[in-house]
């Protein structure tokens, strides 16, 4: 505990006076020595000086043990995906942040505080913070730098930012291989992997994530990591593997009355059966996923978006442009650009082919070469404007997009 | 003398015509792969950051 600036702290905030503090304990210089830092007093004074602020010196040592205590099960509990548990130990971290800056805890509580904002995906609010800690980062020990750029690639996973997430946790897991070898950070690389359509690697580290997430019994985590090698299997073709992920998600999420996660392992499940072309089982599990969404979330959003393409392929056009409708002023409404260029695209198409087209040329596909990160969806719509220029006879069109696809 | 040529003539053309088998189902596996890459749905929900 840093004692000096602590006694500061309190002597002026009960607005007492270097000469009334020290009287008959120490000199008033020796005193302003010790609230700088520039001078070690014995415990018999530091004691001293704090009898005479009420602050006892031995609460002050348990306070620092405590805040060691909960930054270490906050660490934990963010590893295990406790919700409640985070909320708990952020709130008690909270009450005590006037003498955390008196202990040598100062950074690890701004690191965590940093993590716990990630945590609750409050983005804008963490971009503040990292650029506050961002200045200190100067000052930090080599396992604070070590979690303030792990963080940071958290960060930009939130953002959408998966290429430079991507180089920065390769970054992390080059220099500081001790460090990475947790089920938490192997979690994350395949998340950005998944993100990146990566799935040989994805499946990869998912592997590794999830025999630690086992060993600790850490059941939330397993859940999730499930649900990337599901995706990733289904992905790659590999339905065998993907259905066994599935089927162990829906009974273990329904077991631990995950009722949250369900609806997203439905859509995913629906993702699975439509990649085996079972339409009808497909659309069933997207509209029982539908059913349990929240209301006008995003993923609320991605599973109307996916029914309607659905709809459209199997050439139901009043249900897709339906669903489209909604996606379009829903998608605008949450901010989601990609989904209100996409319904967009469709309800046009419906209407006029060549309409659509046009629209797909102008408005989407500039945008997804922009962003660079929905591959998979640029591949089809090359490989639909391929095939309309073929059809249109116009060749050097067809023969662009068709190069544009590989 | 004859026979030798139109048996070798007929194994030539045997030989020809006879479809590669192995060689045309790679190239229709494959592309039934690159047409399910393509033309699926890829719109999957991630589990969260945390």
């Amino acid at each position: 505990m840093e004692f000096g600036p602590l006694i500061k702290y309190y002597r002026t905030h009960k607005g007492i006076t270097q000469k009334e503090l020290a009287a008959g304990i120490c000199s008033i210089p020796h005193l302003s020595k010790i609230e700088n830092n520039s001078k070690d007093a014995n415990n018999e004074t530091i004691s001293l000086l704090l009898q005479r602020l009420e602050v006892s010196f031995e609460e002050m040592e348990e306070k620092e043990e405590l805040i060691r205590t909960l930054l270490r099960n906050f660490g934990e509990k963010i590893n295990f995906y406790l919700r409640e548990e985070i909320e708990e130990i952020y709130h008690k971290l909270k009450r005590m942040e006037h003498v955390i800056p008196f202990s040598a805890y100062m950074y690890s509580y701004e690191l965590y505080k940093y993590r716990y904002l990630l945590f609750k995906g409050l983005i804008s609010e963490a971009e503040i913070h990292r650029d506050l800690l961002s200045k200190q980062r100067k000052n930090f020990s080599q396992h604070e730098g070590y979690l303030f750029r792990y963080y940071n690639a958290v960060f930009l996973i939130l953002k959408g930012h998966y290429n430079k997430a991507d180089e920065l946790l390769e970054e992390l897991y080059i220099n500081d291989d001790n460090e990475t070898i947790n089920g938490e950070f192997l979690y994350h690389r395949a998340l950005v992997k998944t993100s990146l359509d990566q799935s040989g690697h994805a499946i990869h580290f998912g592997k590794l994530a999830l025999q630690i997430f086992m060993n600790q019994h850490n059941f939330y985590r397993i859940l999730h990591t499930l649900m990337l090698l599901g995706i990733n299997y289904t992905h790659s073709n590999i339905y065998e593997e993907a259905l066994v992920c599935f089927k162990h998600l829906i009974r273990n999420a329904e077991l631990l009355k995950e009722e949250k996660i369900l609806p997203e392992i439905y859509h995913n499940m629906g993702y699975l059966q439509k990649r085996m072309n079972n339409q009808k089982d497909a659309l069933a599990f997207y509209e029982k996923s539908f059913a349990l969404q929240p209301l006008n979330s995003r993923n609320y959003l991605v599973t109307l978006y996916t029914i309607g393409e659905l709809h459209w392929s199997g050439q139901s056009f009043d249900k897709a442009k339906e669903c489209f409708q909604t996606v379009k002023s829903l998608s605008k409404e949450l901010g989601v650009k990609k989904y209100t260029l996409l319904a967009e695209f469709y309800l046009i198409h419906m209407t006029s082919l060549e309409k659509g087209i046009k629209y797909l040329e102008l408005k989407v596909i500039p945008y997804f070469e922009e962003v660079k990160e929905h591959k998979d969806d640029l591949t089809r719509f090359y490989k639909m404007l391929s095939e309309y220029y073929t059809n249109q006879g116009m060749y050097l069109e067809a023969v662009k997009y068709f190069t544009k696809q590989n | 003398m004859r026979k030798a040529i139109i048996v070798g003539i007929s194994l030539t053309l045997l030989i020809l015509l006879t479809p590669v088998k192995n060689d045309s189902s790679q190239i229709v596996s494959a592309n039934n792969i690159e047409n399910a890459k393509t033309t699926n749905l890829y719109h999957p929900i991630l589990p969260p950051v945390g």
